[in-house]
């Protein structure tokens, strides 16, 4: 199961919980197009480098069967150019960690978390991708016999 | 009285000022009311698309995209959601947890239509709102003091603002009802709309009202 973290927040607190995935020798990287893996994260500052969110990037998003956006405005951004309509609202996979199954674009079908970029401990994203592996694992497939027909393809 | 909350059948409506807003109020939705029930929307996109995503949606929560806007482009977005999509329909502001954005713009156009009843509480958080001080740790966020400037203004125009004490799902529950029965627009960062949704979704299940 593969789940890309977005983070574009350049918050205090972000950047402890991305210093937490370091400790954790977990490889903490500019946007870029790769061969996907379990956990990847993406770090830029929205402000400045959203330019790094290129269309190959966001395409890229595609492989991943999740995705965490740190910041309202990241998930905007990339939504957005995804060409989304709307998320279908699934339960918090973490309190107040607004998630859902993208409708519409390219990203149709995806799961995504939206993460506040000052809420959670240092451990934040490990435990969103833990809680958004248990409800792939669990509920994945269900959820996608939810989405209404005028969006299926 | 006023119209502002108004019995009648879904979807519920939630504004808000930015996605991430919109998105976790939808899954605090979507956890009493079930999946599948509720969407998040973008108010420009369904604008520019013409109409609400097809589905049987009990609620649909709409981000604004006003986060850090003028207060006069607040003020249109509240206003075209208003006219365009929400209708007579009812509907909750939903505001930032820390307080951050428009809360005062949201205030005052929720008073051209109704008294208020805010809160600022998030029991999964230990966050709760106590004597008009919003507790979060050994932080503290003054909300009565933030809306006593507007409250003459809710006077004048016949109106209040309630800053209501809440610390469990209990009391939000009972401050949901609170809204209902007394027709107050409900104004949090989530988990009181959440309640004020499931408490009327009750009486659609119950038939045409």
């Amino acid at each position: 199961m593969r789940i890309a973290c977005v983070v574009g927040t350049y918050r205090r607190e972000t950047l402890d919980q991305l210093d937490f995935l370091r400790s954790k020798e977990i490889g903490v990287q500019r946007p870029r197009v790769k061969r996907p893996s379990e956990f990847d994260v993406f770090a830029f500052k929205l402000d400045s480098e959203r330019h790094l969110l290129t269309p190959k990037f966001l395409r890229s998003l595609t492989r991943y069967d999740a995705i965490i956006a740190s910041g309202s405005d990241t998930a905007d951004f990339l939504l957005s150019r995804s060409g989304f309509m709307c998320i279908m609202s699934v339960p918090c996979v973490l309190p107040m960690v607004g998630t859902g199954l993208v409708l519409g674009g390219f990203l149709q079908g995806k799961i995504v978390a939206i993460k506040p970029g000052h809420l959670g401990s240092q451990d934040v994203f490990l435990r969103i991708a833990e809680s958004l592996r248990r409800l792939l694992l669990e509920s994945g497939s269900r959820l996608t016999t939810l989405i209404p027909k005028d969006f299926t393809r | 009285m006023t119209e502002a909350i108004r019995t009648v059948g879904p979807p519920f409506f939630v504004l808000a000022d930015d996605l991430g807003g919109a998105a976790a109020t939808g899954s605090l939705v979507s956890e009493r009311l079930g999946v599948g029930s509720v969407i998040c929307a973008d108010l420009q996109r369904m604008l520019a698309g013409g109409a609400i995503p097809q589905g049987n949606w009990l609620c649909i929560c709409i981000n604004l995209g006003v986060r850090d806007a003028p207060v006069g482009t607040v003020v249109k977005a509240l206003e075209r959601a208003r006219s365009l999509l929400v209708r007579d329909r009812p509907f909750a502001l939903r505001i930032d947890g820390l307080l951050r954005g428009p809360v005062e713009p949201f205030i005052r156009y929720a008073l051209r239509l109704a008294s208020v009843l805010i809160t600022d509480t998030i029991p999964e958080l230990g966050r709760y709102t106590k004597k008009g001080i919003v507790y979060m740790g050994d932080r503290r966020l003054d909300l009565a003091a933030m809306v006593e400037k507007l409250s003459n203004e809710a006077r004048r125009a016949g109106k209040e603002i309630i800053v209501a004490d809440s610390e469990s799902h209990e009391d939000l529950r009972r401050l949901a009802r609170r809204c209902i029965a007394e027709r107050l627009l409900a104004i949090d960062p989530g988990p009181l709309i959440a309640h004020v949704v499931e408490e009327m979704s009750v009486k659609w299940k119950g038939g045409p009202l």
